[in-house]
Formats: C-alpha cells, sequence, structure tokens
C-alpha cells in the first residue's frame, strides 16, 4: 500500500538559525541517503525529491545549488512557501506471518508518495510583537499555515543561544498565539496542539556544540556510517538540549523546551541532533578528522577589508546530519527504517 | 532650463530636458551588522511615521530577490489627511557589500514616497523618479525628507506617435488590469531591469494617470513568496493564484474575452486607444482611480465607452481631443507648473489670459468639471501662493468665475475639495474673503465662510443682518443636504442666535418656533446615534424654549406640544429632567394618552372615552392640551405623513415594549416554552409506554 498523503510542515526557529539551508540541505540529504542504501546492497530503499509546481521546482533547484556552490542562502523576506514531493520505495520492518503467527520481522517495500508543503518564514515573524522585524500581516499568515500544518519543526540553534538567547523569544509568542486560535476553533487534541514536532537542535558541526556533547558524554560514532560522522543519539537529543540551555545567554531557553513539552502530545515531540551541512571531510579521505571538522569557513574575499564583517561560505562537501528524519516525523511518515542518517 | 511663456503643456512635456525637483519622505530597509533579521534601519521624520513605513515595506515587498537591482512602485493613502502618495523602491546591495550577523550577504531596500497630487500635477513617469533616485544615498546627513532632482520625463505620448508603435503585450497588460486582476509576466528572466521598468510605465501609461495612486508593480518578485501584494509583476513561475493573469513576456497578447463584465467595454478601450491623442488624454486623468468595478466603470463613462453612454454629459467626454485644442486647461496647468517651478515671470500674464477666458465663459461654463480637475491638481485655490496679495486675489477671482460660480453650499465643497480637504474646514481666509466678495445668498455658506474670521464673526453677521427663528431652524439645523462635518458648526451657530433672540428679543416667537419643529426632537434622533449626545443637545434647545426657570409642567407641556410621532425617548427624558415634581405619572399618561389619540391607533376616539374613564384621579385631560401643531420632524424616519405603514407600527411596538414589558414578555414566552417541553415529555413517556 503506497504511503500517500500530503503533509503540511512549518519550520520555525530564530532570525539566522538556519531554516532555509536546513530545507536547502533536503535534497542533498535523500541524495546521500540514496547513495548509502546502494552501497550497502539496498538500492530498493531509494527517494526522490521533486518540487510539486514550477515554483517550488525552482527554489529547490536554487536552495541546493547555493548550498552545492559552498555558499548559504540569503536571508529570507516574509514567508517562503513551496511543495516538494517525497516519492519512492521504503525498506519497512514488518511482521512475518506463518500459519497466521508473527515469527520475526521481514523487510517489505513501501512506495512512498508524500507531498511536503512547506512554509519558510523570516525569523522576525515568530517573535513576539513589539521586538521589531516584519510582523504585521506576515504573522496572521504564519499561524494560518501553522494551524494547516501536521508538522513543525522547530530549529533551535545553539550558537545563537549562546549569543543572543532568543530562542524562547521566538517560541513561546507564536505557540501561545497558535494555542489560543486553535481553542478557538476546537482544533485542541485533548489539551494539546495536534502537530507532530520535530525539535531540531541545528549546526551540531559547530565546535562548541560538539564539545558540550562531548562533555556530557552524548558522542556516539555509527558502526554502519561509513564516514565515521559523529552523531548524538535521538534519545540522548533532549539531554543534549538541557546541557545546552545551561549554557544559554538569556538562561530562558528551558523555558522554550517547557513551552513545546506543556503545549504538544508528548508522544509527538521527537529531539533531533542536526546539521544542515555536516562535518568537514577531505575529499582525499573516506572518514571524518576530527581535529579538523569544522565545514564553515569565514571567506574575507566577499567583502572588502575595512567593511569588518565576516562573511561565511561552506568550506567542503555538505553531508547533512538528520535532515530528512525531522521532516519524516514531523510529516506523520516516521519510518521503521530510513537508514540512520540521511 | 528657463521656459517660453507661451509654451503649452504638449511643447513642456516634449522637450524632455525640463529638470525637476522630488521631494519625497524616505525609508531605508536592511540591516545593521549586529543584525541577522531584515528591519527598518532609518526613516525621515516626516509625516510617515517609522510604524507605516514598516508596514509598507512588508506590503509590497518582492520577497527574497536573488538577483539585483529591482525596482517596486506602489502606493498608499493617508487616513489623516486624505493625501495619496506614490512610492519607489529600489532594492540594492550596498556598496561596499555588508554582510549581517551570521555572515550572510543582504541586499537593502530604499523606498521614496512622494505626495500623489503632487507627482500627478507634471505626470511624473515612474523612469523619471527611478532616474532621480536610483543612486541616492540613504540615509541622508540629516533624518529630513530628501530632495532630489531628475529629467521630467512625460507619461504621455507626443501627439505624433502611435500607440500602434507601442508593444501590444502592454496594451493586453493593461486591458487585464481593468478587469481587476493581478498581471504575472513570466519568461524575462533575461530582459535587463530597465527594461522591466519601462514596460511596467508603458503598462500604467495605457492606463488613466489616476490609476498610479493604486497601481502596485515590481520587476520582480521571488516565486515562492506568494503572498505579496503586487498586482503586476514580474517573476519566474506563477504562484497559482486565481487572481493572477499569466503572461509570457513577448509572446502573450491575449486581451480578456468580451463576453465578460467588464470585457466588452475594455475591448472598446482598447479600440480607442489607437485614436490618436488617446495616451495624452489618460496623462489627463489624474484623479486617483482604483482597479475595482466601480472605478473601471467611471474610467469608461469618462471616455463615453460604456454600454450606455447616452446619460454620460458631453463636457464628461474627452474623445481624445489634444490638451492645446483646451487652452483654458493648458494655461491652467502652465501656471501649476510655473507656481511648483517658481518661474514666476509670465505669471500674471496668465492669469490675465485666466481672467479673460472667464469672463467669456461665466454664463457658460462648458468644461467645468475639467476646471475644477485641473485646479485640484495643480492645488491653485491654496493658500500662500508664491504672488503678491494683488495677484492672488485676481487669481482666485478668475478660478472661482471659471469652475465655481455661483458660490453656494455645493461650489463650496467643491473649493474645498480642490484643497484637498475632504473635512471641508480649510477653506483659508483670503479666499473664503474672494469667495464672500461674490456676495453667496446662502445664509450657511455666508457663515461658513465668515468663520475663517473668527468665533465671533457669526454673531456680529446676525447683527447686521438678522434672521428669522424659522429660518434659522429650517436653514441651519434641519437641512438634509448639509453634510456632517458642518453640521456642528451651523448648529451650534443656529442654537447661540436662537438663545440670544429669546433672551433679548421676543422669547415667544422663538419658542413657538421651536415647539412647532417638535423641538427638533425627531431631527436630533436622526443627527447623533447616542441617547446621551440627544438628550444633550435637546436640553439645550429646552432652555433656549423654556428660559433657565421652566414653569412646573414644563414636561407636560413639551409632551403636549408635540405629536406622539414626534415624541422620541430623548424627548421623553428630557422632559421628565424638566419637570420639577418628581412625580412622572402625569407624563405617562400624556404619553398613554397620545398614543391612543394618534394616527396610529384605529377607533381612537373609542379608546379615548375608555381612557377617559379610567383616568386616576388628578390626572388632566389630555384633550385640553392637544396641540395646536403637529411635530414638523424633518429627521430620518420620523414624523413625515400620516401614513399607517409598518414603520411606524413597528417603532410603537418598540416603544412600547420596553423595559420591564420585555422582561415580562420573555418570561411568559419562558413559560409557555416550559409547558409545551412537559407536554412533549408526557406524550414521549406514553408513546414509550404503550
Amino acid at each position: 500500500m503506497a504511503d500517500n498523503t500530503d503533509s503540511a510542515i512549518a519550520v520555525l526557529g530564530a532570525s539566522a538559525s538556519g531554516k532555509t539551508t536546513f530545507l536547502g540541505a533536503l535534497y542533498i540529504a535523500i541524495s546521500r541517503h540514496n547513495q548509502q542504501m546502494r552501497e550497502e546492497g539496498r538500492a530498493d530503499d531509494n527517494l526522490h525529491l521533486v518540487g510539486v509546481d514550477s515554483a517550488s521546482n525552482e527554489i529547490l533547484k536554487d536552495l541546493t545549488g547555493q548550498l552545492t556552490a559552498r555558499t548559504f542562502p540569503e536571508p529570507t523576506v516574509g514567508i517562503e512557501e513551496f511543495s516538494w514531493q517525497l516519492r519512492g520505495d521504503r525498506m519497512q520492518l514488518k511482521p512475518r506471518q506463518v500459519f497466521g503467527m508473527s515469527v520475526g520481522k521481514k523487510r517489505e517495500k513501501v512506495p512512498t508518495k508524500i507531498t511536503l508543503n512547506l512554509a519558510d518564514p523570516a525569523g522576525g515573524i515568530s517573535k513576539q510583537p513589539g521586538a521589531g522585524g516584519s510582523y504585521h500581516q506576515n504573522r496572521d499568515f504564519l499561524l494560518q499555515k501553522l494551524k494547516e500544518s501536521r508538522g513543525i519543526v522547530f530549529l533551535f540553534d545553539p550558537i545563537k543561544e549562546f549569543d543572543k538567547g532568543e530562542t524562547f523569544d521566538h517560541t513561546f509568542g507564536i505557540i501561545l498565539d497558535l494555542a489560543n486560535e486553535m481553542l478557538q476553533s476546537d482544533d485542541f487534541d485533548g489539551n494539546y496542539l495536534p502537530h507532530n514536532v520535530a525539535v531540531c537542535i541545528s549546526k551540531f558541526d559547530e565546535p562548541r556544540v560538539l564539545q558540550t556533547a562531548h562533555d556530557a558524554d552524548l558522542l556516539i560514532t555509527d558502526t554502519d556510517d561509513q564516514h565515521s560522522f559523529p552523531r548524538v543519539s535521538d534519545d540522548d537529543a533532549r539531554e543534549l538540549y538541557q546541557q545546552l540551555c545551561k549554557v544559554s545567554l538569556s538562561g530562558t531557553a528551558d523555558l522554550a523546551l517547557n513551552t513545546v513539552e506543556d503545549y504538544f502530545r508528548p508522544e509527538r515531540i521527537r529531539y533531533f541532533v542536526t546539521s544542515a551541512i555536516g562535518f568537514y571531510m577531505d575529499r582525499g579521505r573516506r572518514q571524518v578528522d576530527l581535529s579538523d571538522y569544522q565545514n564553515v569557513i569565514e571567506d574575507p574575499s566577499q567583502l572588502p577589508a575595512q567593511q569588518g564583517g565576516q562573511s561565511a561560505r561552506i568550506r567542503g562537501q555538505v553531508h547533512p546530519i538528520n535532515v530528512l528524519e525531522p521532516i519524516l516525523w514531523a510529516g506523520g511518515h516516521w519510518p521503521a527504517n530510513t537508514g540512520r542518517r540521511a | 532650463m528657463d521656459l517660453d511663456p507661451g509654451a503649452t503643456l504638449a511643447e513642456l512635456s516634449e522637450s524632455g530636458e525640463e529638470r525637476i525637483e522630488f521631494v519625497a519622505e524616505w525609508a531605508l530597509k536592511g540591516k545593521e551588522r549586529e543584525d541577522n533579521e531584515y528591519r527598518l534601519v532609518d526613516c525621515s521624520t516626516g509625516k510617515v511615521s517609522a510604524d507605516n513605513f514598516t508596514k509598507l515595506l512588508e506590503r509590497y515587498s518582492p520577497g527574497s530577490l536573488r538577483r539585483l537591482p529591482e525596482v517596486t512602485v506602489s502606493w498608499f493613502a493617508d487616513p489623516t489627511d486624505q493625501q495619496y502618495y506614490m512610492a519607489l523602491a529600489t532594492h540594492r546591495r550596498p556598496d561596499p557589500p555588508k554582510t549581517d550577523a551570521a555572515g550572510r550577504q543582504f541586499y537593502e531596500t530604499n523606498f521614496f514616497c512622494l505626495n500623489y497630487a503632487e507627482m500627478a500635477s507634471y505626470r511624473i513617469s515612474y523612469t523619471s523618479l527611478y532616474e532621480g533616485f536610483e543612486r541616492f544615498q540613504l540615509p541622508p546627513e540629516d533624518n529630513g525628507i530628501v530632495a532630489t532632482s531628475g529629467r521630467r520625463i512625460p507619461v504621455f505620448l507626443t501627439p505624433g506617435q502611435r500607440i500602434d508603435q507601442w508593444p501590444p503585450q502592454a496594451v493586453a497588460a493593461a486591458a487585464w488590469l481593468l478587469t481587476n486582476l493581478n498581471v504575472c509576466i513570466l519568461g524575462a528572466d533575461h530582459v535587463p531591469v530597465e527594461q522591466r521598468l519601462e514596460f511596467i510605465e508603458q503598462v500604467a501609461s495605457l492606463l488613466p494617470y489616476g490609476m498610479r495612486s493604486r497601481l502596485s508593480a515590481s520587476t520582480w518578485t521571488m516565486s515562492t513568496y506568494r503572498s505579496h501584494s503586487i498586482r503586476l509583476f514580474f517573476t519566474s513561475q506563477p504562484r497559482n493564484n486565481p487572481d493572477d493573469r499569466v503572461m509570457t513576456w513577448a509572446a502573450d497578447t491575449h486581451l480578456p474575452p468580451s463576453q465578460r463584465s467588464p470585457g466588452r467595454s475594455i475591448h472598446r478601450y482598447v479600440k480607442w486607444l489607437q485614436a490618436p491623442g488617446s495616451i495624452a488624454t489618460l496623462g489627463g486623468m489624474a484623479e486617483p482611480r482604483g482597479f475595482d468595478e466601480r472605478d473601471v466603470m467611471l474610467v469608461m463613462a469618462e471616455l463615453g465607452l460604456t454600454d450606455a453612454p447616452g446619460p454620460i454629459p458631453r463636457e464628461h467626454q474627452y474623445h481624445g481631443q489634444q490638451p492645446q485644442s483646451r487652452p483654458v486647461e493648458a494655461l491652467l496647468d502652465d501656471l501649476g507648473h510655473r507656481l511648483r517651478s517658481r518661474s514666476l515671470q509670465s505669471v500674471s500674464d496668465i492669469i490675465g489670459k485666466l481672467n479673460e477666458h472667464a469672463k467669456r465663459l461665466e454664463l457658460l461654463v462648458p468644461h467645468r468639471q475639467d476646471y475644477q480637475r485641473k485646479i485640484s491638481e495643480h492645488i491653485l485655490l491654496r493658500a500662500n501662493l508664491p504672488l503678491t496679495a494683488g495677484e492672488t486675489q485676481e487669481l482666485y477671482i478668475a478660478l472661482l468665475r471659471l469652475a465655481f460660480l455661483p458660490i453656494d453650499y455645493n461650489s463650496y465643497l467643491e473649493v474645498a475639495t480642490s484643497l484637498g480637504d475632504r473635512d471641508g474646514r480649510i477653506i483659508h481666509n483670503a479666499l473664503a474673503e474672494v469667495m464672500l466678495g461674490f456676495t453667496p445668498e446662502e445664509l450657511r455658506v455666508q457663515l461658513l465662510l465668515r468663520a475663517t474670521r473668527g468665533k465671533d464673526a457669526p454673531a456680529e453677521y446676525f447683527l447686521k443682518h438678522p434672521q428669522q427663528p424659522s429660518k434659522l431652524i429650517t436653514q441651519l439645523i434641519l437641512d438634509d443636504q448639509i453634510e456632517t462635518k458642518h453640521r456642528e458648526f451651523l448648529q451650534r451657530v443656529a442654537l447661540a442666535e436662537l438663545a440670544r433672540q429669546a433672551r433679548d428679543g421676543d422669547h415667544d416667537e422663538v419658542h413657538n418656533a421651536l415647539r412647532s419643529f417638535g423641538y427638533l426632537a425627531v431631527a436630533f434622533h436622526g443627527f447623533y446615534p447616542k441617547a446621551r449626545e440627544q438628550r444633550a443637545v435637546l436640553t439645550k434647545v429646552l432652555t433656549i424654549a423654556f428660559g433657565a426657570d421652566p414653569p412646573d409642567d414644563a414636561g407636560h407641556q413639551i409632551l403636549n406640544n408635540c405629536a406622539f410621532a414626534a415624541i422620541t425617548p430623548a424627548l421623553v427624558v428630557a422632559a421628565i429632567e424638566m419637570n420639577k415634581t418628581p412625580d412622572a405619572s402625569q407624563l405617562a399618561w400624556d404619553i398613554i394618552y397620545k398614543f391612543a389619540t394618534s394616527e396610529l391607533t384605529e377607533d381612537s376616539q373609542y379608546i379615548v372615552e375608555l381612557l377617559n374613564k379610567c383616568r386616576p384621579a388628578g390626572m388632566q385631560d389630555p384633550k385640553k392640551n392637544l396641540p395646536d401643531a403637529k411635530g414638523k420632524g424633518r429627521g430620518k424616519g420620523r414624523g413625515k405623513g400620516n401614513g399607517k405603514g409598518a414603520g411606524k407600527v413597528i417603532r410603537a411596538i418598540k416603544y412600547n415594549f420596553r423595559g420591564d414589558n420585555l422582561i415580562w414578555t420573555g418570561i411568559g414566552i419562558l413559560i409557555l416554552a416550559a409547558f409545551a417541553l412537559i407536554a412533549y415529555l408526557i406524550h414521549a413517556f406514553l408513546q414509550v409506554g404503550s
């Protein structure tokens, strides 16, 4: 039976938390996933990402093109909307039936067609009123999009939290407004909002995040991973979030976590430690060198020296970590087995 | 540039070399180095607030632009002064480039807004604005309003050129805009921004200039930014919006289907565009217009292109005439331009010519509305013209003769509108004095114009020109034609004069006049939606009628002096308040008796007999005090005629079923409903049992 549904997903996060980059990395994530499946002899498990309409296809090409050209997307203005379709076959573990009895499990190919209606708002829109940035009609529009969404991907940027501490500002107000709107229309699911929520701790490739995970003894290396990228298990992702909350500049990042857990059904919240661009890996090597893994570098050539600003660019190939999984979770299509990374 | 004083508007436009000063309020959207998010970085400290700039920049945002520079034109209306503004936004990378806190490069939007009326007076094109502001560096040194200059590029073709030399797609785009759809142009990714802006200019020039007061257009919008509010835009992919007409660059020239309204008129319009001088005519139609069906039909009517052209007065039709065939309009345009640019050498000659025309045309006024439009566009009746007092007075006289005589209340409103004042309160003293020189006959116009002399001016006028109380009431208070914005002033003046007459003159005459109009209760009921306001003004009227020390039975007199239909709730309250005794039973009896004897009640004689039989002791027989004058209220819906219509019956029910009555009625209904429910339950129980 084909998994054939539409899933509207909204991506929320503070300004410059990497929302657009995260979405831009989705195509690459799927491509790397398919590559790994083929290398593991599971070519049947493959997915494709296409734009549903020409505008969506264009943004898919544009964002992917920017990342492969090793530049970051420019900041979003307003709310960009696009629809991408995830098609292909996924191998899922299903109970093996013998004489009407379940005996172990078997891999079964499940045709998949998932339409992702994505809303990528500028960070300022989710911020609370009066805090600056564009706010007015886009806020209402974003709320409408959130109401229509099946899932929400919250991007928690620990680096911004170290420096500015804005996560709470960007989650509290919008969730409260959403709860208020949905309460009035009786769209509450019991005492909770009905969405699937993927909380993504982004920028895992940043040294301070990696160091925090290391210090908390949460780092693992997936033995199935041919590049041996460090990872944090999804089960430990919440623990990492809590560790990172301790170094939040405002000290309110834990309140953002509380807000999410207060308003959404616990079994529909899942935590992921993600990196849209992944770790740097020298082309000549097969495995990551943890003494030289940073994939973001400053690029002074982009700006005249007297400006004093820092223009960032991507250093090497993009190897997204946990980009496909949150999207599938938020869309209600959490697979039994899509591979540990994408 | 020195201008030839005899040059016509078309000749001035043809020169194309003339420079003009643009005065604009501005805003800069972008980022500082520590910002992550786009925001309003700075703005001028003029009339447009930072908050409004933020909203405008958001409303007309084209999304996250990837390729720069791009240009967006837009508009907004300032509700405080009822003025329209045109805006131009240029989106470009800062030079040298900058990055935000996240190390991302960004672009800046320089937003300039200009008064539409001023732009319209010169028929300023978007191209001209772009040239003027393209390289303007924001923010300026101070945060004031910026001024720059650019070539004055007219929007309309010179008479020799023909519309068929324009791209047919521009004609098609203009036609689709007239159907109130957005127009989305695809396939122009390779076309330079200047050429796309020129296309927008051409499309706008194929519409009346006044539509620029509501046109938004952008040389690019991001295809995934689907919620933008831009009416004419280039983009790479359609956004699947049913309100968008998607066209392919240089290929699609389809017009709206003629079967669909207003398609037939639009086909006529496109045909009319082929006529020589059509674009010049459109350039002259500067009255602000939108794109909804009503405004489009107005445009069609002005051009004589509606299905039923018969009722359109000839002077409203353009017929493709050239500006130079209309010497007065050309003179008005010329004068407006010279006053604006302060090229004053030949202004007195132009004023003289206008006066000559005015004397010749005074009785005919063939193009009165066209002249008014021109006067309005150039705001020629404004105060503080750069002229001597004598020249100013002479100009006012000429313009009033050309477009506004005779001076009556309607022309007073037209003059106020030409000054851009929808409130009608700012006809300035110099102009008001000239208007008074034409000796307006209407009392209200005399008073409105004299108001500019000071608050005592109306009283001084009444001393020299005494007025009958009934005339004061009918002309200054009860006249339905008085605009709401003038009503308060005229009513205040009238009541002050009535009070003076009651105090210093014949009190009875004033009282009789007020009584004969039912103490104006019905009129005030229509004018004032709030009961408190009604009562306040009614109390003033009753104080004038009965004096500061009213008789003991003042309330009784008030109710008896009015027909039942002229008794409003506010009048009842005022009557009770006037009553010196706390017992209001006599007043209640009066009202019941009024109702019984009113035209609302059939067989009233029988009811009156019944009432008289059961009249409580001490109650006066109202029949003895029935008014000799019925209420003559002229307010909304009450007191007119003698019909027994449903409206009056409903009002009677409304006034008689209030307060406690309603409560008791409600309780009765509830009891009946309870009985019905019990009966139903018993019935259901019996059915189950059987």
